[in-house]
């Protein structure tokens, strides 16, 4: 499953919204040692990451206190994340999520991770919630 | 996340959004716009978007938020300057049909 993998970052912490900005930051750090990965994919690959744990910070637990884990990977052909909470769980479609009207102000963060990433995936298992999601990188 | 408000003319007024407009920043642009649309009473707004770094759903939702705000004020919003990401995620959303980035903030007035 791992074969081929060319870089990997992670990062556990406090699904809390200061947490996004160091999601941003891993994400920063994987693009100084990436150079060959092209600035749409970067931006897209970050937004649906973005996206994801967004979600994840806003349905949280009862406690208050939900427990993150993302995990960062870069093939030569794809970029990979994988997210484990231990929060509540996310009753979401991803199948059928789509963009919403263009005045809606807001419902639109699954469907933008859904058209940025090639595959995303949602499961709940043993009381927690695991996202995975993956693109295709542009051949340079 | 910082906001900067320069007033223009005496309906205008360009809001400069510097950082990362997310679901932390986004309440924070939507109150603003109220607070100039219904406080100040200015609803020709431009958001400059020059030292935005990156918006995801919740920026989007507060520019959409702001711009139906100044136009049931009689007014309009626009934005001016936005960056690779952002002009990458307005077209993934197809909100480029209702928010297109002018080159300039002097460009959005005219």
């Amino acid at each position: 499953m791992n074969q081929g993998r060319l870089q990997i970052h992670e990062l556990h912490a406090c699904a809390d919204p200061e947490c996004l900005d160091k999601v941003h930051d891993l994400l920063a750090e994987m693009w100084s040692t990436s150079p060959d990965v092209t600035e749409t994919d970067r931006a897209m690959f970050e937004i649906a990451v973005i996206e994801i744990a967004a979600n994840i910070v806003r349905h949280g637990s009862d406690e208050g206190r939900t427990l993150c884990n993302l995990i960062l990977e870069v093939y030569p052909e794809r970029l990979g994340a994988r997210f484990k909470d231990d929060g509540l769980i996310a009753h979401v479609n991803i199948e059928s999520a789509a963009m919403p009207d263009v005045f809606a102000e807001s419902g639109r963060g699954l469907a933008i991770a859904k058209a940025a990433v090639d595959v995303l995936t949602y499961e709940r298992h043993n009381g927690a919630n695991f996202w995975s999601l993956s693109r295709t990188r542009t051949p340079v | 996340m910082e906001f900067d408000v320069e007033l223009s003319g005496p309906e205008g007024a360009v809001i400069r959004v510097s950082g990362r407009l997310n679901m932390v920043s986004a309440p924070k642009l939507r109150d603003l716009v109220t607070h100039i649309v219904h406080g100040d009473g200015r609803s020709h707004l431009v958001v400059d978007l020059a030292g935005t770094d990156f918006v995801d759903s919740s920026g989007l939702g507060a520019l959409i938020a702001g711009l139906k705000t100044a136009r049931s004020a009689g007014g309009d919003l626009r934005i001016a300057r936005a960056g690779t990401q952002v002009t990458m995620v307005l077209e993934l959303t197809g909100l480029d049909r209702i928010l297109q980035s002018h080159d300039s903030v002097e460009e959005c007035f005219q």
